[in-house]
């Protein structure tokens, strides 16, 4: 029997107003593969993100995600099954500092306020932890700092180390380059690869074509809220359609 | 000495509520301003049970039941409803209690308030009546600063900074939120309860919307979430109340000169120190 992939979208539609940002999208995740999702603005990349997630109910259409229909699920339903994903613009809890949005990342039963007069002793794992998922990203600063000393470049890193701290199986990554300087954005590279040896299974938006040809293992060309094609890397960029709606009509 | 025994009990029953509303303003960032209504929900409770001759224990544990009953639904709508809208809903909800309490007057004798509230017996006298508050004082004290200190109470921040990002990490923030209400609802009306059988006598006017403005003054200067800046915060504001009493002003000016004072107070903590003394955030 052959096993179901950890994400399937199936037929998803989402408009808003009279425009359909998604129009009838399926697609499947290759486990423990990085895909990536690109095409031009607007195409409906992120609104299928969001449905992914949870964050906008789809119209229509199916979400599985490990063998379940999540479609009606809320987002922290989906987020205690495995999705854990990263923000374009990352989105810090600001009054807090690193080490407790961190924690806060970590931690799955938190919404129970009686379990504060329980003895409890897992803070050394949780350092442990915070610890190493710190330096698997090279994110180098103190964890007891206020998250708001951060500079933009070292946000990206640390959105990303509090979702690789989520417990999950599934990674969505919002364009975890876009706006960061060229260094960073080679490391960011390596960080990908490193995930890929860890068996991640990650989903990307991405609007820098070369960082998504060093990284990717699959590419889905979203176009006008459809999937125009999808296939390896070395085909989708030599594809002509894929080229037209990316550089114009060709000659 | 008397006047010292008053003036402490009424400050402990307000550090209760100051505490109290620590849990869904400063943390939870619910600006919450229905929380007036909840004390009045307690202290009605309590006041109509016990002048009908119910034990005063029985009243308390009915007093915060219902009061956490109605901060249970109060809460409900918050998923839907957030920020200044929130406010003012909830403000709604302290109107519609003072409605409930001037017009329903088989229950509640109207504007003319319940008036002969008994104290518990063994509590009759003023230093036995201070002790049994400094006693729910310390309780309340230390389960907030439990649940504050406890992950629950990071979990709260995490939604008051971002609900969306709370919620994506594995947070069911309406399921938080309900929680932190309901919490500061039951606090509250034990507060309430006190309160009643403290004074002995109410009537609608102490629920009234000043009432709102002063915790809320006391929050904003002590710091929002933070427990040290509930309780400083009110004690501060309660000093001032009182030693104005020891100016030679004549008493018609005694009231509108507080709440001078008070404004004047939060616009130069919002001037100046947004997150009051103490406070680590700031509502927006």
């Amino acid at each position: 029997m052959k096993l179901m992939p950890t994400l399937q979208i199936k037929n998803i539609c989402k408009s808003f107003g009279g425009v359909r940002a998604v129009n009838r999208c399926s697609f499947e995740l290759v486990d423990k593969k990085i895909t990536a999702l690109i095409g031009p603005n607007g195409a409906g990349k992120t609104t299928l993100f969001n449905v992914v997630n949870g964050f906008i109910p789809a119209d229509e259409g199916k979400i599985f995600f490990r063998e379940e229909d999540v479609t009606d699920f809320t987002v922290w339903q989906r987020s205690r099954l495995g999705m854990s994903r990263t923000f374009q613009l990352s989105r810090l809890f600001k009054n807090l500092t690193i080490k407790e949005n961190l924690i806060l990342a970590l931690r799955q039963d938190d919404d129970l306020f009686w379990r504060a007069f329980l003895k409890r002793g897992e803070g050394s794992e949780l350092n442990k932890k915070i610890v190493e998922g710190m330096g698997f990203v090279g994110l180098k600063k103190n964890p007891e700092t206020s998250v708001k000393d951060l500079s933009y470049g070292e946000q990206k890193l640390f959105d990303l180390t509090r979702a690789l701290l989520n417990p999950h199986s599934l990674l969505l990554l919002d364009e975890p380059v876009s706006g960061v300087n060229p260094v960073l954005r080679e490391k960011l590279k390596e960080i990908m690869r490193h995930l890929k040896e860890k068996g991640e299974t990650v989903l990307l938006i991405e609007h820098d074509i070369d960082f998504v040809r060093s990284v990717a293992d699959w590419i889905v060309v979203m176009d006008q809220g459809r999937v125009l094609k999808e296939g390896l890397p070395e085909k989708i960029f030599k594809d002509p359609e894929v080229l037209e709606v990316y550089l114009g009509p060709t000659e | 000495m008397g006047y010292l025994i008053h003036t402490l009990t009424l400050a402990a029953i307000y550090i209760m509520v100051a505490l109290s509303y620590s849990l869904p303003v400063g943390y939870a960032g619910m600006l919450n301003l229905g929380h007036i209504g909840l004390l009045a929900v307690g202290a009605y409770t309590a006041a109509i049970l016990t002048t009908s001759g119910i034990s005063f224990w029985l009243a308390l544990i009915a007093a915060a039941l219902i009061s956490g009953i109605f901060g249970f639904f109060l809460a409900l709508p918050a998923r839907r409803i957030k920020g200044d809208y929130y406010a003012l809903m909830t403000l709604g909800f302290t109107f519609v209690i003072n409605a409930v309490l001037l017009n329903w007057i088989k229950l509640t004798k109207g504007p003319f308030g319940i008036t002969g509230i008994p104290r518990p017996s063994g509590f009759t006298d003023p230093l036995a009546f201070l002790v049994l508050t400094l006693v729910f004082l310390g309780f309340t004290a230390w389960f907030v600063h439990r649940v504050l200190g406890s992950p629950f109470g990071k979990a709260l921040e995490a939604v008051r900074d971002d609900d969306l990002v709370a919620e994506s990490l594995g947070k069911p923030t309406a399921k938080l939120r309900l929680t932190a209400l309901f919490i500061s609802a039951v606090i509250v009306g034990l507060a309430g309860a006190l309160l009643a059988h403290f004074i002995q006598f109410i009537n609608p006017q102490i629920f009234w919307l000043d009432n709102v403005v002063w915790i809320l003054a006391a929050l904003a200067l002590g710091g929002l979430a933070s427990f040290r800046g509930a309780v400083i915060g009110m004690l501060i504001l309660f000093a001032i109340f009182e030693l104005i009493r020891f100016l030679s002003i004549p008493a018609a000016l005694l009231g509108p000169l507080r709440l001078i004072i008070f404004s004047l107070l939060l616009l130069l903590v919002v001037l100046y120190r947004p997150k009051g003394i103490f406070g680590r955030a700031q509502i927006e």
